[in-house]
């Protein structure tokens, strides 16, 4: 294994100036379960390592007036230790729950997660569901991006030169909503997922009525997938199997998975399908008690 | 590049110069000659290299030395010695959930974090609590039973 | 039969250390000037070496050898770990670095520098220029015309083992019914939590080498590095440490030749190291077996004829492989009684790495086609399967066909009847009526026999030196070969037993030692306790023997009426007259005789008992995604005398890990075009996690054996060995659909179903 230059920045002005100057030569290091395999199976190669972890601006997760600011730096473990997240976010803790090992969430960050932008990354898909606002910081100042502008492909998001993931938010859900977080691997932990799922259902108040939704998956296209034709056949209906099946279908027909070692395309199409089903009527559930009983 | 370190192992502070490059099991294992700390795979994938930084368990392949400068380690060498086991160590010993040994350390630590935190889990929060750490040899049947029973030996003390 | 110390589920003699991080594994040593050794791997599945440039990584600072195919002895050698004996067949058809590449990680030159970075920009630094070939990945690829030729074996078959009792035509034709039917196993992975392959090697100034391996083999492992490296089997000195799981993956030679060649050339010690993807490229695993079995019976049930054609995926170099064949026979043949058997095994060639030992030695293979393929038949029968086992399994009395000797015990019917019992055989089990639902439930059973040592295909010496210490504690001198299993443990209670010692009393070598420990040829085949513990016997029972002799001396009674229980002789009528050991010893030492008191025995067991086992599963199949889940198993084990039992069942919940992971998520795949290995690391290639296990029962039969010590049998192997075929019974049980190829996989169930409704 190469050796490289180290810095450690310990502002966020001076963790972009340092990115800037290197040139992408440089790797962002946060929990470093991804980037440290990767440097000695010599799969990547540059000349450094800028370590974010001394970067204030980075760190945090806890509510901002009505929605959830996640630090980037946030552990994976972290956000399953937090009461908010639990409460509020009830996929997100599953996601976090269904990621790596305990060892792996008590290194990993949200941050890494997402910026390692693969499309099975558990939170990504989630972050997804929730809508997530992705803060950016860069040489060029700081900007916002939907999470669906974020992912642009296998290991590529929109990160510019020099830029960094600050953190992300994401809006406490409606009132008589619920969501629901579902992983496909052949084990039940440790496992990079064959296809994850999170949807998210609001029903209007005191009906069974679906007044929105929001449907996204992971590991059956180029980027985590937010599947708009699946949502818009649910709102209005009341739900149930067949509009599940409904929705799952447009999944099935929305996703373009991939041939490779762990699965075949055309069964990662098949568990989209299953785990879209699934996770409506997980949430479906939930969601209706909160509609009528709360 | 070397970079003047200050690592914190089992309450003692060590100062040395180590390559950026270099992770904290191998520093840990070849500077200071903690080889309690085992090598499995080198990519987080087995466990066999945890330990505890600032109470949690981590996989030390996943760790540069450098970025693990000034927290607090534990290997299993700050777990028990020629002095006493602790409870989880000498559980694991009477429920004989030892073989080969190999993932043994890293199990050790692991649990322990988890008694820690969570003084008396259920069997599927042991069973997840493990399940960072492979292990070959004994289906993990008597390391869970090993772990609740210190769960169960505490309760009866508390 | 109750004992003092055998039958007790004491501490283990290494628990303490390593729960302590104290053990010192192979990999944990450093020696001074040390070099790091590394090796050079064919990126190539089958390729020619055209040539080899090595200057610029020889004038690289800080390296001290840089070696290829030149550099070697040219000796031909063969890894497997076999005494020479009836039934190893050793083709020796490899060197110590190749000339030609046979699959993608064989071993093309190795170097030792100062330190591990200059090692690897040594490596980077050789140029080697290959032609590359068609490889051949699977058996139907190698045996097919035109084939391209690994070695030189005709349509690389490199053996070929026909087995033929009666007349098995006739058998067909005096059947009312013939089932045909073609199995497949995959290449399964060992997965030792130590990778395979670390060895320290050091040469001295008076021509010895001395080697620090992890092995399970000590003896043997000497004997095979001194004749790849053209030196006399003395002249090597095999150290085993603690080692860090083994499961047949260190049967034979691993990368010892290598680590030697490399210290010899350098003349410092190097440690050779393999990583967590090289051991998965560069050692052997077990064999993918292609097997067709047909099968004669009568209505009811009894079988006319039994025949099995498999085809042995052995790899690039035959190690095991002709030899391992006989064992494949011999499973089959000693399942089931019948007068008309035929085997034909075919031994081939492949360019994936190659083959060799993993726990079962080929009956896992055997046992889930045999037994998929009896449930079949139960079923079209109209039989209860644990019936028809009943009725056809050999049993105590009667000829065990493996070895050709009687069964000195049999434990399976109180197996079949407690474990059908445990698991809820005759309300959970479907039968003919498949559940509707998207989840369904299902259970299955499998019968599996193994053995105890190798006899009578392969030598089982053992020899042990028990000595009693002035303090009356005793030292037990035994070439261990415990990777983690327990046996050094069992012997030491063996031992104590033996001579009425405490267990805290005797104290086992930890570490093996070919200078110093008699010969022994390790741990293989599930004999340690059999074997070693007969050998340990004999010692203690010579070492006691002269014990008490000089106690009727100083006691002035006869010799007969004399015993020892707990560190004391009495007399067996009563307390009336009695001597501590520690004194008798003391007297020996420094009384007028002035001798110690020393037992030694070394030779071979009489027998080769077999062990049976029942295991039973219950699993879950969801219909929509294909997901099998195991909810419990029920492992009920003949084992002979346990020994230990909490170290017996230790024994068969590991195992029943890798018999699941067997079932449903383990396989080592290679891309069939390039033959580059497609999940080499502990992502990807899936052995269960903690959260992965179901419940597990164990259930212990000691039906004692009259040859093995305080009654004892083995277990080491066969708690995986009826895994897979209970869980493939199962998953009929619940959907209706039969497969026979592992790993059950979702994505195959999924299909099965979906073709299963049209």
């Amino acid at each position: 294994m190469q050796d490289f230059d180290y810095w450690e920045p310990d502002s966020l002005a001076e963790a972009v100036t340092i990115l800037s100057a290197l040139k992408g030569q440089a790797f962002p290091l946060a929990g470093g379960t991804d980037l440290l395999p990767k440097l000695q199976k010599g799969q990547v190669s540059g000349s450094g390592v800028v370590n974010l972890k001394h970067v204030p601006e980075l760190a945090g997760l806890g509510m901002e007036r009505t929605s959830l600011r996640i630090g980037a730096l946030t552990t994976v473990s972290s956000l399953l230790a937090n009461k908010e997240v639990s409460t509020y976010f009830p996929a997100l803790a599953g996601a976090a729950r269904a990621l790596g090992t305990p060892q792996i969430r008590n290194l990993a960050t949200v941050g890494g997660n997402l910026c390692n932008a693969s499309p099975a990354a558990d939170l990504a898909v989630v972050l997804l569901a929730y809508e997530g606002r992705f803060k950016l910081a860069g040489p060029g100042g700081a900007r916002t991006l939907a999470a669906q502008d974020f992912f642009i492909g296998p290991g590529q998001t929109a990160l510019t030169q020099g830029e960094i993931l600050t953190a992300v938010e994401i809006d406490i859900p409606p009132l008589h909503s619920r969501s629901a977080f579902l992983k496909h691997g052949l084990r039940k932990s440790h496992e990079i997922a064959l296809v994850n799922a999170a949807v998210q259902l609001t029903l209007e108040s005191g009906t069974d009525k679906i007044a929105a939704t929001r449907i996204a998956l992971g590991a059956v296209a180029p980027t985590p997938l937010r599947v708009r034709t699946a949502e818009a056949v649910l709102v209005g209906t009341r739900g149930g199997s067949a509009a599940w099946d409904e929705a799952a279908e447009k999944v099935m027909a929305a996703v373009a998975p991939i041939d490779d070692i762990r699965s075949t395309g055309a069964y990662r199409r098949h568990i989209a399908g299953v785990l879209t089903r699934r996770a409506l009527h997980e949430a479906w559930g939930e969601a209706y008690e909160t509609a009528n009983h709360a | 590049m070397k970079l003047p370190i200050t690592l914190k192992v089992n309450g003692e502070s060590y100062r040395l110069d180590a390559e950026a490059k270099r992770t904290l099991l191998d520093v840990l294992r070849e500077d200071l000659a903690l080889t309690g700390t085992k090598k499995g795979c080198g990519a987080g994938e087995c466990g066999a290299c945890t330990v505890l930084m600032d109470g949690k368990p981590v996989n030390s392949c996943l760790v540069l030395a450098v970025d693990a400068s000034g927290r607090e380690i534990t290997t299993i060498e700050g777990v028990g010695g020629l002095d006493g086991l602790s409870p989880v160590q000498e559980a694991l010993v009477d429920h004989g959930a030892v073989q080969c040994g190999y993932c043994t350390p890293g199990v050790v630590l692991t649990a322990k974090a988890l008694l820690d935190s969570n003084p008396h889990p259920t069997e599927a929060e042991v069973r997840e609590g493990l399940s960072g750490n492979l292990c070959r040899c004994t289906g993990y049947v008597k390391i869970v039973e090993a772990v609740l029973a210190v769960s169960r030996a505490s309760e009866r003390r508390d | 039969m109750s004992y003092a110390i055998v039958g007790q589920r004491v501490r283990r003699v290494d628990a303490r250390e390593k729960v302590s991080g104290r053990a010192v594994y192979t990999g944990d040593l450093n020696l001074p000037h040390m070099l790091v050794g590394k090796v050079l791997r064919s990126p190539h599945a089958h390729a020619r070496i055209l040539s080899i440039d090595t200057s610029k990584a020889r004038s690289l600072p800080g390296v001290k050898a840089v070696l290829t195919w030149e550099d070697t002895p040219k000796i031909l050698w063969n890894s497997a770990g076999f005494p020479p004996s009836p039934g190893a067949v050793l083709m020796e058809d490899q060197y110590i670095l190749t000339d030609k590449a046979r699959y993608v990680g064989d071993a093309v030159a190795a170097v030792a520098a100062v330190d591990e970075d200059t090692a690897e920009r040594a490596l980077e630094l050789i140029e080697v220029e290959y032609e590359a070939l068609t490889p051949a990945m699977d058996v139907e690829a190698a045996m097919a015309e035109g084939a391209p030729l690994i070695h030189s074996a005709e349509k690389n078959v490199a053996a070929h083992m026909p087995v033929v009792i009666g007349d098995v035509e006739e058998g067909f034709r005096q059947a009312d019914f013939v089932f045909e039917d073609r199995y497949y196993v995959p290449k399964v992975y060992q997965v030792t939590m130590e990778p395979c392959g670390v060895a320290v090697a050091a040469p001295d100034i008076d021509g010895r080498i001395t080697i620090w391996t992890s092995t399970q083999m000590p003896h043997l492992v000497r004997g095979i590095t001194a004749h790849a490296l053209g030196l006399k089997t003395g002249k090597v000195r095999i150290i085993k440490p603690p080692v860090g799981g083994a499961f047949g993956s260190r049967l034979g030679v691993v990368n010892e030749p290598v680590a030697a060649l490399l210290a010899l050339k350098s003349g410092y010690p190097v440690m050779l190291k393999y990583t967590r993807e090289e051991s998965f490229l560069g050692t052997e695993s077990r064999h993918p077996i292609t097997m067709v079995l047909k099968t004669g019976v009568k209505k009811d049930g009894s079988f006319t004829a039994r025949q099995m054609t498999a085809y042995i995926d052995g790899g690039a170099y035959a190690t095991h492989t002709p030899s391992f064949a006989g064992p494949v026979a011999g499973w089959f043949l000693a399942m089931y009684k019948c007068a008309n058997i035929k085997v034909d095994n075919y031994s081939v060639y492949t360019n994936s790495t190659q083959c060799g030992a993993f726990r079962g030695y080929g009956n896992p293979q055997v046992v889930f086609a045999v037994e998929s393929q009896v449930d079949d038949i139960a079923m079209a029968l109209g039989l209860d399967p644990l019936e028809i086992r009943r009725k056809n399994h050999p049993c105590e009395g009667e000829v065990w066909t493996w070895s050709g000797w009687e069964i000195e015990s049999c434990g399976l019917e109180e197996a079949i009847e407690r474990g059908a019992k445990a698991i809820g055989w005759d309300t959970k089990r479907n039968g003919q009526a498949v559940p509707s639902g998207t989840k369904k439930r299902g259970v299955g059973m499998g019968y599996m026999m193994h053995v105890s040592g190798a006899r009578p295909m392969l030598h089982e010496t053992s020899a042990a030196v028990v000595k009693i210490n002035e303090d009356g504690s005793a030292n037990l001198i035994f070439s261990n070969s415990d990777v983690g299993q327990g046996s050094g443990t069992a012997l030491t209670q063996v031992a104590a037993e033996e001579l009425g010692l405490a267990y805290e009393d005797v104290m086992i070598t930890k570490t093996a030692d070919t200078d110093v420990a008699g010969f022994d040829i390790g741990s293989h085949a599930s004999r340690q306790a059999y074997s070693g513990g007969n050998a340990v016997r004999k010692a203690a029972a010579a070492a006691r023997e002269k014990l008490l002799t000089m106690a009727a001396e100083i006691l002035q009674v006869p010799v007969e009426n004399l015993t020892v229980e707990n560190g004391v002789v009495l007399t067996r009528e009563g307390e009336e007259k009695s001597i501590s050991v520690a004194e008798v010893s003391h007297k020996a030492h420094f009384g007028s005789h002035g001798h110690q008191i020393i037992g030694v025995a070394s030779e071979e067991p009489e027998g080769n008992p077999p062990v049976y086992a029942a295991q039973f599963a219950e699993v879950e199949v969801d219909t929509e995604t294909g997901v099998v889940e195991v909810l419990k198993v029920v492992a009920a084990h003949d084992v002979g005398t346990a020994i230990n039992p909490t170290l017996v069942e230790g024994q068969i919940q590991g195992a029943l890990q890798q018999g699941i992971g067997y079932a449903l998520t383990e396989e080592y795949r290679y891309d069939p075009a390039s033959g580059r290995p497609l999940n080499a690391n502990l992502a990807d290639y899936k052995i269960l996690t903690a959260m992965d296990m179901p419940e597990v029962e164990t259930i212990l039969v000691e039906a004692s054996c009259r040859t093995g010590p305080f009654g004892a049998k083995s277990v080491g192997e066969s708690g995986l060995v009826g895994t897979a075929a209970a869980i493939a019974n199962a998953v009929f049980d619940a959907t209706g659909i039969r497969f026979r190829e592992l790993p059950i996989t979702p994505e195959k169930v999924l299909a099965a179903l979906r073709a299963q409704e049209k």
